[in-house]
């Protein structure tokens, strides 16, 4: 930066407008000035000096001294460093030499290197470079290879130098023979391989091995021989033995297989714990290979039950086992038993796991009872408990151990249970005592002592025991049971009280006692009735007329039995007097046969049914519930329908009634059905709401109007039409405008009837169009128009179709 | 660019007060701000350097900021 000042001579001057330019230059958009505070030289020298300023390097100012005046303060080096010092931080760093980049790791700007740029020509150069080498590699590769191979040209033989081309071709002949020859040798030795096992071949082959299976022989095997399947290698090891054992038979040298082994071990602790356990362990234990397969060698077989030192039977029987199943090999080929086919082992499998179902062979039928050899069997068995000398008899001084016994056996035994368990006569049981019974005639003695005591008994109901007598009585009773069991159980052997028992005797009684008093009664009643017949002959006579014409006394004596019978009603329920009843026999009886045909029937099977009756009435007086059936002794068909109709089975007086009522006489022409209506004279919705048809103006057109009964099918096709003045037929809507415009004198408007107009030509347009024809008749005007052209076309256009157009109309 | 062993930075109040300091590049803000204080006479943590809306943090030191030699900032008071 060139120094632009003036002079030395204002030194200070020009520094400081270079100072202040430099400051001014240097800072961006100044914030406003403010009013100076600390040096006012300062401001106005920044506000009047000139601009320009040079910016001097700063080291020049390295050794002055701290300028204060003019606007800036500075210090130099000595003092900065002796502040830095003051203030603890360290010295300035004076560049004596060129600041070195390396010198001054820390730096920032040292500290990133950027790498060069990857040139690609240099790339390009090496990747030349690199190709070249390795072509040069490939072809001396090459080179050399060619160099080791050999032509046809060279010799094969390099003993012979034999170039000649016949040596050549002999060879190769020869070549190909050994090679044929090569070939056949080894198909023959293929098909030798295939006659004879090729372990031989091959073991022949291998003659020099030093063991052969001669060797073998006498060396036991732990397993057994089922186990190793033909075209299977098991490898066998000698089992651990002690060092010192001899080599007996016990102890000789085995083979095992250490997986068969193990097998074996799983299949014993399965067998083992299906001992102690389930059945599906015990069944599948028959399945595993060994286990089952083994069952007949085996001691345990199955599982067996558990025994003395049951836990030790696996550990011998294993041992047992094991030793059993062992083989010798022999020398040369031991060979394997042929493996059992698939078929057999499942049978095994199968038949190990199977249930025989053969139960018992003869099935019977349960039954609750023992038949009776079974019977016989338990009495045999029973007999068999004591024996008795049949000589002994039965003495009051036997009863003395009896009595201490029955106290002693207070407590066993209940009071009422006549089936006794332990016969307390000592050595003597109910049916030897039977036998030792000394007479009948006593017997039936004894019998009825114990009746009348046990009936007693009953009748006290009391609650305590009587253990003395209860073992005489019981012997006895045995008997009472036995003699009993074959008849029906007589009545006084025992009181048992049923409801329905009681009911039934109630109603019989009941009805008994009635029928025996109605039975009285009737009895008087008929001498009676003998008597007063005569005389009340001539009072029915005058009274039938009255009776006949009197149909309400015949309607009620229709319903006598259940009218007047049943007038009392105490409550809901009726009851008959039985005074009433008898009265109510007696008119019965008094009215003449000469009546009609109820009374006639109702006299005939007075006596039929009198009794029948006289029960009703007793049964209904006492208050007995069913009537006994009446019993029809005399009296045929009447007497049967008299009976069905006071039971109710026919409709009472169908025809009675005709015959009662008459249809002949003022009783057929008075009305069938009188209705009274309670007229209400107030009330005026009940005035006109209920009206029949029937009720209008007095029942209108005579009894209510009937539709005609040819006419009930009938219905009419109604269709009404109504028409324009034009004559036009309308529809719905055009006849209301035509009623309307009638009724209220005026019609439409002009545009109206202009558009009802326009409507009506366009029907009528409608109607005349043809249908071979466009609307506007156009076919017609043409074939018009063609017959007077006199031609069968017509121009549309140019000169002619001008000419053609008529008067009047231009183009 | 190779960094000079000794800076000197102008900080200027613009209410008269202008001072030229020496400092290394590797002090720091605050270091600055001590030897500002010690020059002008106030203290040094109601100092404020600014560059136009930057404010210069203590902990950060000269170089990193970017402040060579001759830079001038500017000084407030807090």
């Amino acid at each position: 930066q060139a120094a632009m000042g003036t002079g030395d001579t204002s030194s200070k001057k020009s520094e400081k407008r270079k100072r202040r330019r430099r400051s001014r230059s240097a800072s961006p958009a100044p914030p406003p000035p403010a009013p100076s505070s600390s040096s006012s030289q300062a401001q106005a020298s920044s506000s009047s000096s000139s601009r320009r300023q040079q910016k001097q390097p700063q080291h020049q100012q390295d050794e002055e001294e701290q300028q204060s005046s003019g606007d800036v303060i500075s210090l130099s080096i000595e003092e900065t460093n002796k502040l830095r010092a003051k203030l603890g931080l360290k010295p300035l760093e004076v560049d004596s030499s060129a600041s070195d980049p390396k010198a001054k790791p820390g730096s920032s700007s040292t500290n990133f290197l950027h790498a060069p740029a990857k040139s690609l020509t240099q790339a390009k150069h090496s990747a030349k470079v690199q190709e070249r080498t390795l072509i040069g590699w490939q072809k001396r590769e090459m080179r050399e290879k060619l160099t080791r191979l050999r032509g046809l040209g060279d010799d094969s033989d390099e003993e012979d130098k034999d170039l000649s081309a016949a040596a050549w071709i002999e060879r190769s002949r020869n070549l190909e023979a050994e090679r044929r020859l090569a070939e056949q040798r080894a198909k023959e030795l293929a098909e030798l391989d295939a006659e004879f096992d090729v372990s031989r071949l091959v073991e022949a082959d291998v003659a020099s091995s030093a063991y052969s299976s001669n060797d073998l022989a006498g060396l036991r095997v732990a397993h057994s021989a089922k186990k190793f399947k033909e075209g299977q290698t098991t490898v066998l090891v000698l089992q651990d033995r002690g060092v010192l054992d001899s080599n007996d038979d016990d102890a000789a040298e085995t083979l095992i297989n250490v997986n068969m082994v193990d097998d074996e071990r799983h299949a014993e602790n399965v067998r083992n714990r299906a001992q102690v356990g389930s059945a599906w362990h015990a069944a599948n234990a028959g399945l595993e290979g060994e286990a089952g397969l083994d069952d007949e060698d085996d001691e345990l077989g199955g599982a067996a039950g558990p025994s003395v030192l049951a836990k030790y039977d696996s550990v011998i029987a294993a041992d047992s086992a094991s030793r059993k199943r062992a083989f010798v090999l022999a020398g040369g080929e031991t060979e394997a038993p042929a493996a059992k086919s698939a078929a057999a082992l499942a049978r095994d499998a199968v038949a190990a796991a199977s249930v025989s179902l053969d139960g018992p062979s003869e099935l019977k039928l349960a039954a609750d009872y023992l038949s009776a050899a079974e019977v016989a069997e338990a009495a045999k068995f029973k007999r068999r408990k004591r024996k008795v000398p049949k000589s002994r008899m039965l003495k009051a001084d036997d009863l003395l151990p009896l009595v201490d016994d029955e106290e002693a056996s207070k407590g066993r035994q209940e009071e009422g249970e006549l089936v006794d368990e332990a016969p307390t006569m000592p050595g003597l049981t109910d049916a030897e005592i039977i036998e030792q019974t000394p007479s009948v005639a006593d017997e039936a003695l004894e019998d009825l002592q114990l009746l009348l005591e046990r009936a007693r008994r009953v009748q006290q109901q009391d609650g305590r025991r009587r253990p003395r007598q209860l073992p005489v009585v019981n012997r006895r009773d045995k008997q009472d049971q036995e003699e009993d069991s074959s008849g029906l159980p007589s009545a006084s052997s025992g009181m048992v009280f049923d409801t329905t028992a009681e009911f039934c005797r109630s109603l019989g009684d009941a009805s008994k006692a009635a029928t025996a008093v109605a039975v009285a009664q009737a009895e008087a009643r008929a001498a009676v009735a003998d008597a007063a017949e005569a005389a009340s002959f001539e009072a029915s006579a005058a009274a039938a007329d009255v009776d006949a014409g009197d149909d309400e006394d015949g309607l009620e004596d229709d319903y006598s039995i259940y009218g007047r019978r049943k007038q009392q009603q105490v409550g809901t329920w009726m009851e008959v007097d039985p005074e009433s009843a008898m009265r109510q026999q007696q008119q019965q009886q008094q009215q003449p046969s000469r009546e009609q045909y109820r009374r006639r029937t109702a006299a005939d099977d007075e006596d039929s049914i009198d009794v029948s009756d006289a029960e009703q009435a007793g049964g209904g007086g006492a208050g007995g519930i069913l009537e006994e059936e009446p019993e029809l002794r005399k009296g045929g068909i009447g007497a049967a329908l008299e009976l069905a109709r006071r039971k109710g089975y026919l409709e009472s007086s169908g025809g009675r009634r005709d015959a009662a009522a008459g249809s002949s006489g003022v009783s057929g022409l008075r009305a069938k059905k009188v209705f009274q209506e309670d007229l209400r004279h107030d009330d005026i919705d009940a005035k006109f709401g209920r009206r029949d048809r029937l009720s209008f103006g007095g029942g209108g057109g005579g009894g209510g109007v009937q539709e005609f009964k040819e006419l009930r099918n009938y219905k009419p096709d109604v269709k009404l039409e109504y028409t324009d003045d034009d004559g036009r037929v309308l529809n719905q809507k055009d006849a209301f405008d035509y009623l309307s415009h009638r009724f209220h004198g005026k019609g439409s408007g002009k545009k109206k009837t202009e558009k009802r107009l326009k409507k009506i030509k366009e029907e009528e347009l409608l109607k005349s169009m043809g249908s071979s024809d466009t609307p506007l008749g156009t076919a017609e005007k043409l074939h018009a128009k063609l017959e007077r052209q006199g031609t069968a076309y017509v121009c549309l256009s140019g000169r002619a179709a001008a000419a053609s157009l008529p008067s009047g109309v231009s183009k | 660019q190779p960094q000079p062993a000794m800076i000197e930075i102008t900080v200027n109040d613009r209410l008269g007060k202008k001072v030229r300091i020496k400092c290394n590049p590797s002090d720091t803000i605050g270091d600055l701000k001590k030897l500002i204080a010690a020059q002008t006479g106030t203290r040094w943590d109601k100092i404020v350097l600014k560059k136009w809306y930057t404010i210069f943090k203590d902990h950060i030191s000269l170089e990193d900021y970017e402040i060579h030699d001759g830079m001038n900032l500017e000084l407030y008071y807090q």
